[in-house]
């Protein structure tokens, strides 16, 4: 369990399967996450094997998810996340809190040092969002994310250890 | 020009005749790989290698490897890893080519050939390299055979010293290649 400033950081549980998915449901969620139905959320998101997926909870509530891959091979150790939150929740900053929490157990209890995040190239919310927290522009990836209409660009965005502290030390001392 | 025979890719002809092709590695390379990855123009980027390193790293399943070869001669390594998640399907390729015949088209030769096949044989659209930033005849090569650069990912590679190095994403999309 991770605490944030607003949000816990849990692990999933079976019951959150619907939830999850209605969550999805919303449409400025759903234009980004598609297809998240019910069984594509067991399958991916609490059977992954690759991912390890944490529910973001407020006030008790369920308001999206938040996950990470680690690369372990020690030449290129890196971690990788994504999050999304949905409904009444957007617009809340809890996706930035969730992903500070996150980086803060990625950064300091995993120790990592180089953390991706690869969000739709025109997913301007996202990108602004992740920027705030301390990712980087490294570049945009053309045609590397499958959509319904053919294949999407997405931008790859980096955060290195040393300017997150840097960062949050900054937070701190702001109150 | 380059034909896949299941284990071979190639021979293709490089403009001063050399007849590039790539043979998929086997551990009867190990030895040859060993020799090659020894000489400082190759260690100074790849690193050391010693037996265990060149199995785990060259003779697994997670790479397809072939060995470079010119006229009939070890010339070199290239691999490639496929991101087989079909919402995010790519490979991502390196190579390094023996000193002797570095700066004489078997580099382009040996990545033009897997590139096709990536593109043509397994369906690929997308091809990604990565090399150190600070490597900057691996980038202008790769830029030279036609991959665009994405930008630099920053301590991303660690160094034969211990450090984090910074490396150029480099990708080449199907339609942008010319064999």
């Amino acid at each position: 369990m991770l605490r944030g400033e607003h949000v816990t950081l849990r692990p999933l549980l079976e019951t959150d399967a619907g939830p999850l998915a209605a969550l999805f449901a919303h449409p400025e969620v759903a234009r980004w996450w598609l297809n998240w139905d019910e069984a594509r959320v067991r399958a991916e998101l609490l059977d992954s094997r690759e991912a390890a997926v944490l529910a973001i909870e407020v006030e008790e509530r369920l308001a999206g998810v938040i996950m990470f891959t680690e690369e372990d091979d020690p030449d290129y150790r890196f971690a990788q996340v994504d999050v999304t939150v949905a409904g009444e929740h957007v617009g809340r900053g809890l996706g930035t809190d969730a992903l500070r929490t996150l980086l803060r157990y990625l950064i300091r209890e995993r120790g990592h040092h180089h953390v991706l995040i690869d969000p739709a190239a025109d997913n301007a919310r996202a990108i602004r969002a992740y920027e705030k927290v301390g990712f980087k522009p490294v570049g945009i990836l053309r045609q590397y994310e499958r959509r319904p209409d053919g294949w999407a660009d997405a931008l790859l965005m980096d955060l290195v250890a040393d300017e997150f502290e840097e960062l949050e030390a900054r937070r701190d001392a702001s109150g | 020009m380059a034909q896949v025979t299941g284990t071979t890719v190639g021979p293709v002809r490089t403009a001063e005749g050399l007849s590039v092709a790539l043979r998929e590695i086997n551990p009867e390379d190990l030895d040859t790989l060993k020799d090659m990855l020894r000489e400082p123009g190759i260690s100074r980027w790849w690193g050391m290698y010693d037996d265990e390193r060149v199995r785990a790293e060259f003779l697994g399943d997670e790479v397809g490897v072939y060995l470079i070869e010119a006229d009939g001669e070890p010339a070199g390594a290239i691999e490639f890893v496929e991101n087989t998640d079909p919402d995010y399907r790519h490979a991502q390729v390196d190579l390094f080519v023996t000193e002797r015949m570095q700066d004489r088209g078997v580099g382009t030769a040996a990545v033009k050939a897997l590139v096709k096949h990536l593109f043509e044989d397994l369906g690929h659209h997308r091809v990604v390299a990565a090399p150190g930033a600070q490597n900057e005849r691996a980038v202008r090569f790769f830029e030279d055979v036609g991959f665009k650069r994405v930008g630099t990912l920053r301590q991303y590679e660690k160094q034969p010293d211990g450090s984090w190095g910074d490396n150029v994403m480099l990708e080449l999309l199907r339609g942008e290649f010319e064999a």
